[in-house]
């Protein structure tokens, strides 16, 4: 078996984001995910008859967004298989951000941050190995650095939209409750009181910024994608939020550092070579 | 996506070239417009709860222009009004934009 090193991983997370590119932009998502993931029509933002809004009303015509549509989903096919993939992912990136702008009620982070990973991915070394025709690696550590910056980038940011009011008092988390956007047991004892609904609030915002600093600190960057891990496998038990943790679990994956786990390492590869 | 939970209302006054006025609905917007956005519109005139909407923001004039086809004839110009209100709050935010209906 091939050592988990950081390019095999970057390589395993271009092969996973673009299947999960591939599955959340056609109607395969209809059957995986829940009805926030819903597509309508052939592929996801398919031209519809109807007046349309787009980002900075710059309205495409009907065949070439059914174009980009269709374009997207032969580039993301090419960026799994790893035929040419960093052209094939700015390719898939790039038309997924195109028909994504042509319906502005439409927009979803979740989208905008799958569709940014894909082309960031495809400007990695994740490009160059597990391939049918690779690309030329350039640098493992600058792709492990971009990657780490975008994952970064999102827990700031998510941290920071949530210094206001309405959320550290546990506002927002009790009504998304009454809504029924959040379930569960977990999120049921977290809201249980305004007390708990706050500190609850208060402690996933500050748990979000803490993760953008964690990941870059020398002595907690290994295990700070670890508590990435927890954290939105508790999302996913409480919110479903359409594909967010899929991507950002996925983004995560090449941030494990197991190349620098030697004794895994060995073990792993001793395991696979016995059995062989 | 889950920062923030707010209650929005989206009305469409119409002003006739005679200088009477009269509510367009926006659901009779949403029936012209594209399933997503129609999800947006349908029944936007009473409160609805969501997270903020940029979207409603950028594109208030863009909607009082269809606002404008969808009241034809006779409309001088649509002032289309957001309000935007915190949960169980009652301290609204209101934008309006008026549109001037091109003939």
């Amino acid at each position: 078996m091939r050592p988990l090193t950081g390019s095999v991983l970057l390589a395993i997370a271009r092969v996973l984001l673009g299947l999960l590119f591939l599955v959340r932009t056609t109607p395969l998502s209809n059957l995986v995910f829940n009805r926030l993931a819903f597509v309508h029509g052939p592929l996801l933002g398919w031209p519809e008859p109807g007046w349309s809004f787009a980002w900075g009303g710059w309205v495409l015509p009907a065949p070439v967004v059914a174009a980009a549509c269709v374009l997207r989903t032969g580039a993301a096919i090419t960026f799994v298989l790893g035929v040419r993939a960093r052209v094939a992912g700015l390719i898939a990136g790039g038309c997924g951000l195109l028909v994504l702008s042509q319906d502005a009620f439409g927009f979803i982070f979740t989208l905008y941050t799958l569709f940014l990973g894909v082309l960031l991915l495809a400007l990695t070394d994740a490009t160059a190995t597990l391939a049918l025709v690779p690309d030329r690696p350039v640098s493992v550590p600058s792709s492990l650095f971009t990657v780490r910056a975008f994952v970064t980038s999102i827990y700031a940011w998510a941290g920071l939209a949530k210094l206001h009011s309405a959320w550290l008092s546990g506002e927002v988390l009790s009504t998304l409750k009454e809504d029924g956007i959040l379930s569960g047991w977990l999120i049921a004892s977290a809201t249980a009181t305004h007390e708990r609904s706050a500190i609850t609030a208060s402690a996933v915002g500050a748990g979000e910024l803490l993760l953008a600093v964690l990941l870059w600190v020398p002595k907690t960057r290994r295990i700070a994608p670890y508590f990435a891990i927890v954290f939105h496998l508790a999302l996913e038990a409480v919110a479903h939020p359409d594909v967010i943790s899929w991507v950002l679990l996925i983004l995560l994956l090449p941030l494990l550092e197991w190349e620098r786990r030697p004794e895994l390492c060995r073990r792993i590869v001793s395991r696979d070579d016995n059995r062989g | 996506m889950y920062a923030t939970n707010v209650e929005t209302r989206l009305e469409f006054v119409g002003q006739s070239i005679d200088g009477s006025q009269r509510m367009i609905s926006p659901t009779a917007l949403a029936v012209r417009t594209t399933t997503n956005t129609r999800g947006f519109l349908g029944g936007a005139d009473q409160f609805h709860p969501g997270p903020h909407n940029p979207a409603f923001v950028n594109h208030l004039r863009d909607l009082g222009e269809l606002a404008c086809v969808v009241g034809r004839p006779g409309l001088f110009k649509v002032e289309v009004i957001l309000t935007e209100r915190p949960r169980h709050h009652a301290t609204e935010s209101r934008r309006a934009v008026q549109v001037v209906c091109v003939r």
